[in-house]
């Protein structure tokens, strides 16, 4: 029993070890930082936030202030109807853009 | 993490091409190898082992610097490697043909396994019944006959306790064992009729 045991131990550290091709290591670096700028890292499978990310709402928001300021100006239903059209349209494409890069 | 695995890591982050290419071919042989050793196919190697370094590499920023780097690039492999082998495990198991039971009970009235089987044929048949283990007792045997990792980043790798892992490659070499005497049974019965 012995004997087998000690087969068994020699068959799984004699198995050969994968080595490489050349220029894997440069090959996967380079698509590895192209991953890392292009993706957004997530943590607990949602997307963490980097500073350059909130320059959408922000300009999402300041649109919606300045045409708020027009419609309370003039209430006209019509330009009332431009502005929810407007900010749902930049409200759904935000998300949509989000969702992707995650 | 040592001072030079954190340097890297901060020259990665920066956004630094030669220290990607070390980082990658700094763990990339251990990839390579653990992931073969899971899956047992050398064709996919490569591919898995670049799709480990993209997940490393999207995951860098938030790597826990109290922990080992290698550990936890290893740890990605071995999800990876796991991944692969659920997504092929239907193909796999249709591939396989079918075991027979094995009943035990008979150990003592076989010869010794180096008078039975040439070395050869020896090698082979464990590395068949290994490919035929569960899941979780093959990778504790395959990871801990690496000498390159220890029982703890085995265990950390797998996500289980270190006793757990002793406990795990000591049911797998039994259920080896078993497997390969009732192979080697079947094929002296073979032989005799």
């Amino acid at each position: 029993m012995q004997a087998l045991y000690a087969r068994i131990d020699r068959t799984l550290e004699e198995q050969p070890s994968w080595q490489p091709p050349p220029g894997f290591g440069e090959r996967v670096g380079r698509q590895g930082l192209a991953v890392r700028r292009s993706t957004p890292s997530t943590v607990g499978g949602r997307v963490r936030l980097e500073p350059g990310d909130f320059f959408g709402p922000v300009t999402l928001g300041a649109v919606t202030a300045v045409l708020s300021m027009v419609v309370l100006r003039d209430p006209d239903p019509l330009a009332v109807a431009w502005v929810s059209a407007a900010l749902a349209l930049g409200l759904s494409g935000w998300l949509t853009w989000r969702t992707l890069r995650a | 993490m040592d001072d030079n695995e954190q340097a890297l890591v901060d020259e990665v982050l920066s956004g630094d091409q030669a220290a990607a290419a070390r980082l990658v071919n700094d763990y990339a042989r251990m990839v390579g190898t653990v992931i073969w050793r899971a899956t047992g196919d050398d064709g996919v190697v490569e591919d898995l082992a670049q799709e480990t370094f993209l997940r490393v590499f999207r995951a860098l920023a938030y790597f826990d610097s109290r922990g080992k780097l290698s550990t936890w690039i290893y740890t990605i492999a071995h999800r990876v490697a796991i991944d692969h082998l659920r997504r092929c495990s239907r193909r796999r198991e249709e591939a396989l043909p079918d075991q027979p039971e094995f009943h035990g009970g008979f150990a003592a009235d076989l010869p010794t396994p180096e008078d039975e089987l040439a070395q050869e044929e020896m090698g082979a048949l464990v590395r068949r019944e290994m490919a035929r283990l569960p899941e979780t007792y093959r990778l504790a045997l395959q990871y801990t006959a690496m000498e390159e990792l220890d029982g703890r980043t085995v265990a950390a790798m797998m996500g289980i306790p270190p006793g757990t892992l002793k406990t795990h490659v000591f049911r797998g070499k039994k259920m080896l064992k078993e497997k390969i005497l009732y192979a080697m049974q079947t094929r002296s019965e073979r032989t005799g009729s």
